[in-house]
């Protein structure tokens, strides 16, 4: 979308709102509840230091620190072994870039006004700190913080900042990742592997080990993330599925990438080997909405888990929804 | 008692700030203190939650149902954390959607934010555990278990379409001014006799159906303790003025509201939980000097308030 058009829509939306509010002083009834659409604002616009010095400001600002510096605090080469929340040395702000407030970049922005709500993974309604927990175990590779901990606090105010003015149940324009259509064809590990060292290895390293800002053991995380091995996202993050790992390179890292480089890196990436989180079968206990791409078992459509972790993942999508379909007319 | 501003071009630019990012950066108020509901506008109505219907048929909305049950049953439905006879609705009207009852959807956006109360932020979950220790003297329900997941869920779905930590016209109990001569207990006896004891009875007793409360007791041992926020005679004033009598909210005096409110606060209650080492002075002074107008750990008529109920 191009930006002269965005402010056209936002422009016409605004007016509708504000004439919808005005209409609403006397008729019924109210359009108040539907879900607006909700640009995120420009990375400046999220300026902490824009907050006073008191108890919430200061936790917002904790909470700022944990996204960008989460190795420093929460980290396991921290001093105190009771603060090691994460199993590896990657921020949260290595996927959600610029604090989590970057458009497409999994963006904090607006999550407050969206959760609770009802996840896959769990099958289940899921708060904001569930929520987090679920990095903390995967993407983090660590264990959850209790959520009365400072820590889970200053996460939960942090989001709650960025999503200030927000109305609940609002549609954000640009949460998760930008949508790409995957390649109708199985994704080539080493096709991908050349992308990748075209592409990536200049900053990510040839093993895919990133770069550390110090030593082992500093706690002072990385430059440039790890993207497998030991100190990386474990087998049950969201980054470790095909199709998610495609939309972020293809979007959030280089930008110079075609559809089909995106698509092969992404299954060069996935091929890697990470640390495995337990009990991953318990994952999308619904059988019926586990992602095409989540290549572990149980599998439920009859196709082989080659094909869930490289495609094609198209046939996979329209027998999911037939299963779906299907279920549906189940209940009726 | 219904305060308008007129400040039509303050409301529009609220709405657009909203919905479009019309400033550099978002303007953060003092956070020192939750803010009151700013005055509703002539002409424009309070904020409604969504209805019954628009709720889905999913797993959503099984758990909104079931935190709304809750929140009408919560003796009934929680009895491990209800150590009362109160039920949530009793002080939040109307399942919690009613403006100047403290709706669920001017409270939920509003955190996580500082309390002055607990000198911290709170969490939304943290926010309802206080009712359940104060308000409900009981004991608070774990944060991450099903029964403050539910609430949350019900608090988030009635907030539907409500900014993200903006206070809304209607949030809270909007608070009469205080009578310029001061609240009379002897004259709010005589309000409460005259438009209150029909329902509450002439002891403040509520009044069962069976075993089911279906008016909550205003004092004694089945009341809200010492420690809730109702104890303060300015909160319970703007309870009252909006909403009672059931059905006639907006129908007594701003001075029939804070006489009314003091004469059903200078009654024994449960003791507030926070109570400093037996202490009486001790709890007045750490927890009650600074909360609002209240009678806790003063003496009236000869007789020190706030010895809690055995």
């Amino acid at each position: 979308m191009k930006s002269n058009k965005i402010l056209k829509v936002l422009a016409l939306s605004a007016s509708t709102l504000v004439l919808s509010y005005m209409v609403n002083a006397r008729a019924q009834p109210s359009p108040q509840n539907a879900p607006q659409i909700i640009k995120i604002g420009p990375v400046e616009y999220y300026d902490i230091d824009n907050l006073p010095d008191d108890h919430y400001g200061r936790l917002v600002r904790y909470g700022k620190k944990l996204t960008d510096e989460t190795y420093a605090v929460i980290g396991p080469e921290v001093k105190n072994p009771k603060m090691r929340y994460a199993g590896n040395n990657l921020a949260c702000s290595s996927c959600h870039q610029e604090s989590g407030t970057l458009a497409y970049a999994i963006p904090f922005v607006g999550v407050s006004a969206v959760f609770p709500q009802y996840r896959p993974r769990e099958d289940d309604v899921s708060t904001v700190e569930e929520r987090v927990n679920g990095c903390m175990q995967r993407s983090m590779n660590g264990r959850p913080l209790p959520y009365d901990s400072r820590e889970m606090k200053a996460y939960v105010s942090y989001m709650n900042f960025l999503s200030k003015g927000i109305p609940v149940g609002s549609i954000i324009d640009g949460s998760g990742l930008k949508a790409m259509k995957a390649p109708n064809r199985s994704a080539d590990p080493q096709a991908g592997g050349q992308v990748f060292a075209r592409n990536c290895v200049r900053c990510h390293g040839a093993e895919g080990q990133g770069e550390r800002t110090g030593k082992v053991g500093d706690a002072q995380g990385y430059n440039v993330p790890p993207l497998w091995g030991k100190d990386s996202f474990n087998d049950g993050a969201g980054m470790s599925r095909l199709l998610i790992a495609m939309r972020f390179a293809k979007h959030d890292m280089v930008k110079t990438l075609t559809d089909d480089q995106a698509y092969d890196v992404a299954a060069y990436i996935v091929t890697q080997p990470r640390p495995h989180k337990a009990n991953l079968e318990k994952d999308f206990p619904a059988k019926w909405n586990k992602p095409v791409d989540a290549a572990f078992p149980p599998y439920v459509d009859g196709a082989t888990p080659e094909q869930h972790k490289y495609g094609p993942f198209a046939p996979l999508a329209e027998k999911m929804k037939a299963l779906k379909d299907q279920m549906q007319s189940n209940n009726k | 008692m219904k305060r308008h501003s007129k400040n039509l071009v303050a409301l529009l630019s609220l709405l657009l700030c909203a919905h479009v990012f019309a400033a550099d950066k978002i303007k953060m108020e003092d956070q020192t203190q939750i803010p009151a509901a700013p005055n509703k506008l002539s002409g424009v109505k309070y904020f409604s939650p969504p209805e019954d219907a628009d709720l889905q048929n999913n797993a959503f909305g099984d758990l909104v149902r079931k935190g709304e049950a809750l929140f009408v049953n919560t003796k009934a439905l929680a009895p491990l954390n209800v150590g009362n006879e109160m039920n949530c609705v009793n002080c939040h009207l109307d399942r919690g959607r009613k403006a100047n009852s403290s709706p669920m959807w001017g409270a939920y956006p509003m955190y996580p934010a500082y309390r002055k109360k607990n000198n911290k932020v709170n969490t939304y979950a943290e926010r309802l555990q206080g009712c359940f220790s104060f308000s409900m003297n009981g004991t608070p329900p774990p944060a991450d278990g099903e029964i403050i997941l539910a609430l949350t869920a019900y608090s988030y779905w009635l907030s539907t379409g409500a900014p993200t930590a903006k206070a809304l016209p209607g949030r809270g109990f909007d608070e009469p001014p205080p009578p310029k001569g001061g609240f009379d207990v002897a004259r709010g006896k005589v309000v409460y006799e005259k438009q209150c004891v029909i329902c509450h009875g002439e002891n403040g007793e509520g009044k069962k159906v069976g075993v089911n409360y279906v008016f909550p007791p205003l004092w004694g041992k089945d009341s809200y303790n010492w420690g809730a926020g109702m104890h303060r005679i300015n909160t319970a004033a703007g309870f009252i003025q909006h909403n009672m009598p059931l059905g006639r909210g907006e129908t007594l005096s701003d001075i029939e509201a804070w006489d009314v409110a003091a004469y059903v606060n200078v009654h024994e209650r449960p003791q507030d939980p926070r109570l400093v080492e037996g202490d009486i002075e001790k709890t007045r002074k750490r927890f009650h000097a600074d909360d609002g107008v209240n009678l806790y750990g003063t003496t009236v008529n000869g007789v020190l308030i706030g010895q809690g109920i055995k």
